[in-house]
């Protein structure tokens, strides 16, 4: 029997990284929209090295999971479910005189590199995709 | 993923900034066109008008934003001009008495816009929309993509 998890657990990475691509994409394209508005303090996304760290963590050779909510978390596994990306508004630098610190040429290859990320994890998505199909049909096409 | 999430928010952030600009450049127009204007209807000569642009979600915290923030609806980002103001600067003074508005002195009151200033913000406001047509172009060809998943 295919465990659920395991089978899905791929998928799910690559769905919460599109997902927090697409965030990402939401912000760039607000710092770009406010790069003339007085006081605007440009937003990060940032998910990468968070969602490292939780597939570290799951990766240790001692996970222990709580049976009961009384019990203390120690190496718990984290749950990619519940993975969100962080939001961060940057207010100590200082762009210009009117307090906005968006930067077009930084935002734009953040654009750029942005685009291409999302483009090659829905490519990977669909080859996983594909690699699962091939195995429900036994390898025929 | 609440209802400010997703493509299509993405999608109206920057056209959000499309529009802004827009209204930017026509009032830019609107001050070169009228730079030699010496009478309205208010009387005296045309005053330099101004765009104010402020972000769509202040982030003063208000009970309404955070509630929205709270219920994971997201926020409704991009940009908005809240008004048009006009330059309180003061007019530039020809002397040339044959002017039929030239005032007791022989001085003309012309408007209050620098056409080099104009010009710079006409660039700068072109500059903005041009990127905000590149972000939005990059938005939709990442909805195209997501379209794509599964298929072949």
């Amino acid at each position: 029997m295919i465990d659920p998890i395991s089978f899905s657990e791929p998928l799910l990475l690559m769905q919460k990284s599109l997902d927090s691509v697409a965030i990402r994409q939401q912000h760039i394209a607000n710092n770009l929209a406010n790069i003339d508005t007085p006081g605007f303090k440009r937003v990060e996304v940032s998910f990468q090295d968070q969602l490292k760290t939780a597939l570290d963590q799951n990766a240790q050779p001692c996970l222990l999971w709580r049976t009961h909510a009384k019990h203390l978390p120690v190496n718990e596994p984290l749950d990619l479910r519940n993975f969100e990306p962080q939001v961060t508004t940057i207010k100590e630098t200082i762009g210009r005189n009117d307090g906005n610190n968006v930067d077009l040429e930084m935002e734009t290859a953040k654009l750029a590199e942005n685009q291409l990320l999302y483009q090659s994890l829905a490519d990977m998505t669909s080859r996983s995709i594909s690699g699962l199909k091939t195995a429900i049909s036994e390898g025929r096409r | 993923m609440g209802a400010m999430t997703g493509v299509f928010s993405t999608l109206a952030i920057s056209a959000s900034a499309l529009t802004a600009e827009r209204l930017r450049m026509d009032i830019i127009s609107n001050n070169i066109a009228n730079a030699n204007t010496t009478r309205t209807i208010e009387g005296g000569p045309y005053t330099r008008q101004r765009v104010v642009f402020a972000p769509r979600f202040d982030v003063t915290p208000s009970f309404a934003p955070m509630l929205s923030t709270m219920t994971k609806d997201g926020l409704p980002m991009g940009v908005r001009a809240t008004g048009i103001i006009k330059d309180p600067s003061p007019n530039r003074m020809v002397y040339d008495p044959g002017h039929p508005d030239a005032n007791a002195e022989g001085y003309v009151a012309f408007p209050n816009v620098n056409i080099v200033n104009e010009m710079v913000d006409l660039i700068s406001a072109t500059r903005a929309y041009d990127v905000n047509v590149t972000a939005l172009n990059a938005s939709k060809g990442m909805a195209l993509r997501a379209l794509d998943i599964g298929k072949a």
